[in-house]
């Protein structure tokens, strides 16, 4: 079995990268994928989406300094689901200074043949361009971009673009990209504009499901529990169970 | 790129327009000192293990313009990069970006180098950049004081 690992990156906030995170993550695990999802953002709003609340627990950041073991460190919250918590030290590691180049690769060392019997892992990055994220790109092959139908998250993704063509140019690889079009709002549009815009720039890697902007996902953080456990005959829910099975077909755009 | 504003497209400036004009990433190989205006920086990163160690000034679309130092940086070719950073200040690029991961051995003459360059660019109001720095690199800036003032005391530093 080979895993796949997925770094859920765009570095302009608010887009919906841990709601996505959260709700496909669980929707995959409920057609009975085994599915690690990682806590890559200090705030830590991964964790509370699970209802995982305690702050002071070590997590990937304990991992990542060597101070834990990963698979100790994993979190069962959801059946064929697991969760490796940001832990208090995260931020952290985001100003670490000292280490070189290798402060980029901490995560990748960790991630080493770790997780081999799981099916995909998810890394929920922080909306910023830091260490963390750099830990994400070297340590994945695959990328998923959540988008919304602004203006701004179009020039955010292209800052976004900038740095994985770097990355893609140092590291010598190329990697798969996708985008999940989240807060989506059909009836606006602009919205419509910007989705003709992506699929001219990213022809054939936009997953056919858009994620429409609803008052239920905002919701069920709170409440420790995803959309599909929410209101599980949502349409938020079924938007969810639908991208989960794009991405797993690969159906796109 | 600014579309025409019509009512038909709400979307003016394309911030995504720069990704129609670059070449796909590849590696390549360059000629020493070569100058290509038309391809993406390329970089070789320690983790890469890239053997060797080019010393080319190129630009991309985003406007940068990347000068990749050589395993050694010392008195015998310095005068080789005082010409490519003078080239890369000539360049109507915002952003001269250095990368150090190479590096594994560089004299005082080539880091006042970088403080003259830094000096310079903010003289001129553009940016200089340290792409991966090496240990190395990081520990002579250190020794030296330097580390704030070209600003290689943070992340893999100017990767963004």
């Amino acid at each position: 079995m080979t895993v796949r690992v997925i770094a859920v990156i765009n570095q302009k906030g608010g887009v919906g990268k841990t709601t996505t995170t959260a709700n496909l993550a669980h929707a995959l695990a409920k057609l009975g994928k085994k599915v690690v999802a990682i806590d890559f953002d200090p705030q830590g709003h991964l964790a509370v989406s699970f209802g995982v609340y305690d702050r002071n627990q070590s997590g990937i950041d304990a991992v990542l300094l060597g101070h834990a073991d990963l698979k100790a460190c994993l979190i069962d919250v959801r059946e064929n689901l697991k969760l490796l918590i940001a832990g208090p030290k995260l931020q952290e590691i985001e100003q670490l200074a000292e280490g070189g180049v290798h402060r980029g690769d901490l995560l990748r060392q960790a991630l080493n043949n770790q997780l081999d019997e799981q099916d995909f892992v998810f890394i929920d990055c922080p909306p910023s361009s830091g260490l963390l994220v750099a830990n994400a790109l070297f340590a994945t092959e695959e990328i998923l971009i959540p988008m919304t139908g602004d203006f701004l998250a179009l020039q955010g993704l292209s800052n976004l673009m900038g740095t994985i063509k770097k990355f893609e140019q140092a590291l010598k690889k190329t990697y798969k990209i996708q985008l999940v079009l989240s807060r989506y709002t059909p009836l606006r549009r602009l919205s419509g504009d910007v989705l003709k815009k992506l699929q001219h720039y990213f022809p054939k890697q936009i997953l056919a499901t858009t994620i429409r902007e609803t008052a239920l996902l905002a919701e069920c953080p709170s409440f420790g529990k995803t959309i599909l456990e929410y209101r599980s005959s949502s349409r938020s829910a079924r938007d969810f169970r639908k991208l989960a099975t794009d991405f797993l077909e690969g159906r796109v755009m | 790129m600014i579309t025409q504003n019509n009512n038909d497209n709400l979307i003016g400036y394309d911030p995504l327009a720069w990704m129609e004009q670059v070449e796909p990433p590849e590696n390549s190989d360059h000629s020493e000192s070569e100058v290509l205006l038309t391809s993406e920086a390329s970089k070789s990163t320690e983790l890469a293990q890239s053997a060797t160690v080019l010393n080319a000034v190129e630009t991309s679309a985003e406007d940068v313009a990347t000068i990749v130092l050589q395993t050694t940086q010392n008195l015998q070719n310095i005068a080789q990069l005082h010409e490519k950073l003078l080239r890369a200040l000539d360049h109507s690029s915002n952003v001269i970006t250095i990368d150090a991961s190479p590096v594994q051995s560089i004299d005082t003459a080539t880091l006042q180098l970088f403080v003259a360059l830094k000096q310079e660019t903010l003289r001129v109001n553009r940016d200089l950049q340290f792409d991966f720095p090496s240990d190395r690199f990081l520990e002579a800036c250190g020794l030296l004081g330097l580390l704030t003032m070209l600003q290689v005391d943070k992340l893999p530093a100017g990767l963004f």
